[in-house]
């Protein structure tokens, strides 16, 4: 028996869609990514910055960021209980695309052709991925 | 790139993997085995992330997060060899080229 093969809700019911684990690992990696940029936006370019972080828990947009983070983690956990870890941590992988481009939205970081380049590369794995999972789930 | 900055990556990283190693045991399903999962393992994950996070914070404001990166992708195969290891899970293969794309996709944006 696979390990992703314990049955999730089924998705058909638009109430009971956001119980699938897989809209909870979507919803997961967008929190992820908005608290990477808040993050950012909160620490920016701290003119003495210490070894470890806790200067930074001055600033309103970190707590936002923290905020997010733990959100994330919420519908994490829950997708953990449905997925195994090596698929759920891959499919996360679309995290790495989300943040350059966020970067490029909110904080006005200029993305490179060779940059999207990566970024493209790294949709395409998150996409070869999450065939197996689709696969299982289509069985159910 | 001093050897403790390197070093703090590779923690902070490590802790991350253990983190979701505690996080999957924690929550998994009656059936797939009971050692390690409830309460006491969940919070072991939050301990080992709150750890890594705090020193990645640190890092984050020393250093680019297009420097960080590329430590990211290599984090990612380690997870996966961690998930073979501690969890037994067994990964297709499109999974692992799925990684290795995402990795490669990574170290670009990283460099670029």
């Amino acid at each position: 028996m696979p390990i992703e093969s314990i049955a999730p809700p089924p998705p058909a019911d638009p109430r009971r869609r956001f119980a699938n684990p897989h809209v909870q690992i979507a919803l997961s990696i967008v929190l992820s990514a908005a608290a990477q940029v808040l993050l950012k936006r909160g620490i920016g370019d701290d003119a003495d910055p210490s070894v470890l972080g806790f200067h930074a828990l001055r600033s309103g947009w970190v707590w936002l960021g923290i905020g997010a983070m733990i959100a994330s983690l919420l519908s994490w956990l829950y997708a953990l209980r449905f997925l195994a870890l090596s698929v759920a941590f891959t499919l996360a992988g679309a995290i790495h695309a989300l943040v350059p481009v966020g970067c490029w939205m909110f904080l006005g970081e200029a993305i490179s052709i060779t940059r999207w380049l990566g970024i493209a590369l790294v949709i395409a794995g998150v996409v070869v991925s999450a065939q197996p999972a689709t696969v299982v789930e289509e069985k159910l | 790139m001093t050897l403790l900055a390197f070093l703090l990556i590779v923690l902070s990283e490590g802790c991350a993997i253990a983190g979701q190693i505690f996080f999957k045991l924690a929550m998994r399903p009656a059936e797939e085995g009971t050692r390690g999962r409830g309460w006491p393992t969940l919070l072991a994950g939050v301990v080992a992330m709150a750890f890594g996070f705090f020193i990645w914070v640190g890092l984050l404001g020393k250093y680019d997060l297009s420097f960080l990166y590329p430590f990211e992708s290599v984090s990612r195969l380690a997870l996966l060899i961690a998930a073979v290891v501690f969890l037994k899970e067994k990964i297709a293969l499109r999974l692992w080229l799925g990684v290795l794309l995402i990795s490669a996709g990574v170290t670009i944006v990283a460099l670029s």
